[in-house]
């Protein structure tokens, strides 16, 4: 091989060239035959023999040059002419012939040229010869004409999104070259058309934004809204480049969504507030849909909603006490029914609906979102710890609760109704903040509801104060539960008695059923050491003589007040029986005895409260059973009026019930409960400095208010009386230095 | 002494009358006070100076003791061992001073008394060893110099403090408000806090009940913090000033203003 003879340079070039130019023909579609074997052989084999020649016939470097110039020539010669006649549409299918061809012809030279990358190009570490001849397309073709073709681009983009069919296959087709030029990076794409890509978009859009929010309604605005991103969506899947999704859609929603979202959602006739009104479910979730996108796009939304469920209970509450003001006037003088009236009952049943309705909203329309559930939540503590009718919600929940729960309250509604109600009062008093409040009202109808056997079901008793308990705390519901658990062993102490007396010499003239009760768990009663009749008087004995030999440790006292009596009178027409109270019937006995007695006489013989003695003498003469006769005759008792039994009173009933008027105890209540305020705030405080030892009053409060509003919102006045309280009886102390300092005196 | 111009030395003339204190404390105390007589009366009674005024520097060995327990005999009650109303006020009258007069708090502060109107034996003559008098005339003496603490903030404090127990009713833990009411117009006349009227006006019309011992202590805090404008209160609800500070702060600001009535009046 050594006498071989070297190949001059423009010798093997010439065979080079003749290569290229039947490559050259190929490319441009001329007759030309394709590459064989052979002919590929031979120009592979002239470049390894040039560059494997002894210096100086190693011609490497001048060949990779001359691969190159063979790229530009064509370029030059072929390529840009004809780009450059071509505009639009046509520019970018040429600009992809092109360039599919160019590629096409790296392809072929640089299998000819291969052994420069080999050697030459690895050991120079220069470009490839697939990368030179890509340089070369970036470097000639793609600078010059990458602006026509990217105005090309986005000129048929505009089209389609006004709805014409674009030739989607040509646009991705020359998005492709963009990236490929990158060669790897994606730097040509973003500069040369992403970059003027959002820009388009965002003008686009702003000049639509524009003018939809002058001429559509709300929905329709959002519809075309949705649309137009689904489109975008759809978009980038069609020829965009991936990375460009959420950058294009970013410049979308900001003109649609953003920086429209105020006037849009405040639209006159059809904005969020007239969705809400009209129960536009859909559009409401189309909203929740569009504005999740932007952020804090959904902020104005769940205020909008927070308002609007605050009006609509505010609507309710401003309705019931209109109505119960109407009433009142209507009835003023009448004594109020003790349940409340029909009209309260029904407010706390639409309130129980209006929550179950936008809580379907958050479900529905705010897909379950946290933010819309609080403003739910807000909304409803608004207006649920307003007053309504004189009352507080949480009186109205309890007497609401009493209704359901007694008997023939209702009597309408299954079991499984009845559970479903009791279970959404519940969840509405997580609204309420004086739930001390409901639970010393509840806790007075449950009294009612035991005691005198008025309550329709225990199950439905017990399920609500599970409820209870799970929702508020076993504290919560820790004496309601000693109520009905007394009322159990109450009645398996009656049983006892009962055996016991069977045993006793003294026989009672009249069958005495006791209910003991343990004082904590029940509402305070007051205790009347009522003179009672003869009859009744042993019966105490006996009872207590029994209980002493039974139990040991405790103290009895009685509450007569709370007592029934079944008494069989015996009037001139007929005998009748008579369903009363113990007042009542102590009050009634002192007419075996005598024929005429005088309120002040009544008063000393019964040794009863006032109050009491025109209450008892009022239903026993002035109401519908006229069972004594008063003297002077009238509607109202007076302290000088005298009463005589009414023996000829009779009626076609065998059994009456004869009702005492109810006592008005709201107030007594709501001062129950201003009083455990202040224990339960002393004792938070106590608790918290004790712990604490020393603590500023700022954090105090704060302290305070978090251990309590589980129960009640406490007042940082009645927090501030509280603490300077506990200093007045050296619980707490100032700092001498900084007075907003307490310490805790041990 | 000589060194003084005649500006300074009429300020140490003024302030060794206050305070009867010596050469050497004058000068120290205005020079601390930055020669302003307020401030060197309150370095004075600050600072633990010995007992250096020039009446009492030396006198504690010599008080008469015969004298002091001959004055007491003076005014005390003829039914049991202490001095009750009328001696005060024979106390009073020989010390030619009105018994209405805030000098007698200060007096009664120096002498620990438990109770208004009232000296025990020990009260009475620890009291005045410890003010260094022994007589009448040394007490009457010293008077100018004990109003003088009554500039002192710091003194002023503790003598306000002590008032409230002072006032107290026997057994009681709080002090009436009318008392507090007559204390407290003793103890700001010389203080100019202009809202004392209505601060009294106030408890009148919407506490009149006994007034707590916090509130008291916090009330001089609050006449020396509070611009009478209020306007640097902060009423949001977290401050510590007693609630009936709070009130009283609503009830001012929601009060008419006096100047807008005078002009309408004035039309």
């Amino acid at each position: 091989m050594n006498d071989r003879r070297p190949i001059e340079l423009e010798a093997g070039w010439r065979s080079m060239q003749d290569g290229i130019n039947k490559l050259k023909r190929l490319l441009e579609g001329e007759p030309e035959e394709q590459f064989d074997a052979e002919k590929y052989m031979h120009l592979y084999t002239t470049i390894y023999n040039m560059c494997t020649q002894k210096p100086p016939h190693d011609y490497s470097e001048q060949l990779y040059s001359r691969y190159r110039d063979a790229f530009s020539a064509y370029i030059q010669e072929k390529v840009l002419p004809a780009l450059r006649e071509t505009r639009g549409e046509l520019l970018l299918r040429a600009l992809v012939h092109r360039w599919e061809n160019h590629k096409v012809m790296v392809r072929w030279l640089s299998r000819f040229f291969n052994y420069l990358d080999r050697y030459y190009i690895s050991r120079h570490s220069l470009n490839t010869l697939k990368d030179v001849g890509l340089i070369r397309f970036k470097e000639e073709v793609y600078k010059e004409l990458c602006g026509r073709a990217r105005d090309a681009i986005l000129e048929l983009i505009r089209q389609e999104r006004d709805g014409e069919q674009i030739d989607r296959t040509l646009l991705k087709n020359v998005l492709a070259i963009f990236i490929e030029v990158g060669m790897g990076t994606m730097e040509a794409y973003e500069k040369d058309f992403e970059e003027a890509l959002l820009e388009s978009t965002a003008s686009y859009y702003k000049r639509k934004a524009a003018a939809w929010i002058q001429e559509d309604s709300c929905p329709d605005y959002m519809l075309k809204a949705e649309d137009c991103l689904k489109q975008e969506e759809e978009r980038v899947v069609n020829y965009l480049h991936v990375d460009s999704k959420a950058k294009l859609l970013n410049k979308a929603e900001e003109e649609l969504l953003a920086n429209n979202e105020t006037e849009l959602l405040e639209k006159e006739h059809s904005g969020c507030s007239v969705l809400l009104r009209d129960d536009k479910k859909q559009d409401l979730a189309r909203m929740y849909r569009l504005f999740q996108r932007i952020p804090k796009g959904l902020e104005p939304v769940a205020d909008m909603f927070k308002k609007h469920v605050e009006s609509e209970g505010m609507r309710l509450v401003k309705e019931v006490t209109e109505a119960a003001n109407a009433k009142k006037d209507k009835d003023s003088g009448k004594p109020t029914k003790d349940s409340g009236s029909s009209h309260e009952q029904q407010y706390v049943r639409e309130v129980i609906e209006l929550h179950d309705k936008y809580l379907q909203y958050v479900n529905d329309c705010f897909a379950n979102s946290s933010l819309f559930h609080k403003a739910l939540k807000e909304a409803f503590e608004s207006f649920c710890n307003k007053t309504v009718a004189n009352s507080s919600s949480a009186e109205l929940m309890a007497n609401f609760c009493d209704n359901l729960l007694k008997k023939g309250g209702a009597e309408k509604l299954s079991d499984e109704e009845i559970e479903e109600t009791l279970d959404k009062v519940v969840k509405l008093l997580a609204y309420i903040s004086d739930k001390d409040l409901f639970s010393e009202f509840y806790r007075k109808k449950l009294s009612r509801r035991l005691l005198w056997e008025r309550s329709a079901s225990d199950d439905h008793e017990r399920s609500i104060l599970a409820r209870l308990k799970q929702q508020c705390g076993a504290q919560f519901t820790s004496k309601m539960e000693g109520m009905v658990t007394d009322l159990q062993l109450a009645r398996e102490k009656q049983q006892t008695f009962e055996d016991w007396k069977k045993g006793q010499a003294k026989q009672l003239d009249i069958d005495l059923s006791v209910t003991v009760l343990t004082t904590g768990f029940w509402p305070t009663y007051k205790s009347v050491d009522l003179a009672l009749p003869k009859e009744m008087a042993e019966g105490v004995e006996q009872f207590k003589a029994f209980y002493e030999a039974t139990t040991k440790h405790r103290k009895l006292t009685w509450i007569y007040p709370l007592g029934s009596v079944t008494m069989k009178a015996v009037f001139n027409a007929k005998p009748i029986e008579l369903v009363i109270s113990t007042f009542q019937a102590a009050m009634l006995m002192l007419f075996n005895e005598e024929e005429k007695l005088s309120w002040t006489e009544i008063k000393e013989r019964l040794n009863m409260p006032e109050e009491d003695v025109t209450r008892m003498l009022h239903s026993l003469a002035c109401a519908k059973y006229k069972l004594l006769l008063k003297e002077p005759a009238g509607k109202t008792i007076a302290k000088t009026d005298s009463f005589k039994a009414n023996w000829n009173f009779t009626d076609r009933m065998r059994r009456i019930k004869i009702p005492t008027p109810p006592i008005d105890d709201k107030k007594k209540v709501v001062e129950d409960v201003e009083k455990d305020r202040r224990i339960a705030i002393d004792a938070a405080i106590v608790r918290t400095m004790k712990s604490r030892k020393v603590l500023p009053h700022q954090q105090l409060t704060i302290e305070v208010v978090n251990q309590l509003q589980r129960m009640f919102q406490p007042d940082f006045r009645l927090i501030k009386k509280r603490i300077e309280d506990l200093i007045q009886r050296e619980y707490l102390a100032r700092d001498e230095e900084n007075p907003n300092i307490f310490k805790y005196l041990a | 002494m000589n060194r003084l111009n005649k500006l300074q030395k009429d300020k140490a003339e003024q302030f060794k009358a206050i305070t009867g204190a010596n050469d050497k404390n004058t000068l120290h105390c205005l020079a601390a006070g930055q020669w302003v007589v307020e401030a060197a009366i309150e370095v004075f009674y600050t600072s633990a100076f010995p007992e250096s005024s020039s009446t009492a520097s030396t006198s504690g060995p010599r008080l008469d003791a015969a004298a002091l327990e001959q004055l007491y005999q003076r005014y005390r009650d003829p039914n049991s061992d202490q001095i009750l109303a009328e001696g005060v006020g024979q106390f009073c009258s020989d010390l030619n001073v009105d018994p209405e007069d805030v000098i007698m708090l200060v007096i009664s502060w120096h002498f620990r008394a438990a109770t208004m109107c009232e000296y025990s034996k020990q009260e009475f003559v620890d009291g005045m060893k410890s003010l260094g008098c022994d007589s009448i005339a040394a007490l009457t003496a010293k008077l100018p110099s004990l109003r003088a603490e009554l500039r002192s903030e710091g003194k002023f404090k503790e003598i306000y403090d002590y008032a409230y127990k002072f006032s107290c009713e026997k057994g009681q833990k709080c002090v009436q408000l009318d008392t507090a009411l007559a204390v407290w117009r003793l103890l700001f006349a010389g203080r100019q806090w202009p809202l004392l009227d209505d601060w009294c006006e106030f408890l009148v019309k919407h506490h009149n009940r006994a007034i707590s011992r916090d509130t008291w202590l916090q009330l001089l805090d609050f006449t020396k913090q509070i611009k009478p404008d209020m306007s640097n209160f902060d009423g949001d609800g977290m401050s510590a000033w007693p609630y009936l500070i709070d009130e009283f702060v609503e009830y001012i600001r929601e009060k008419p203003k006096d100047t807008e009535m005078v002009d309408l009046t004035g039309d």
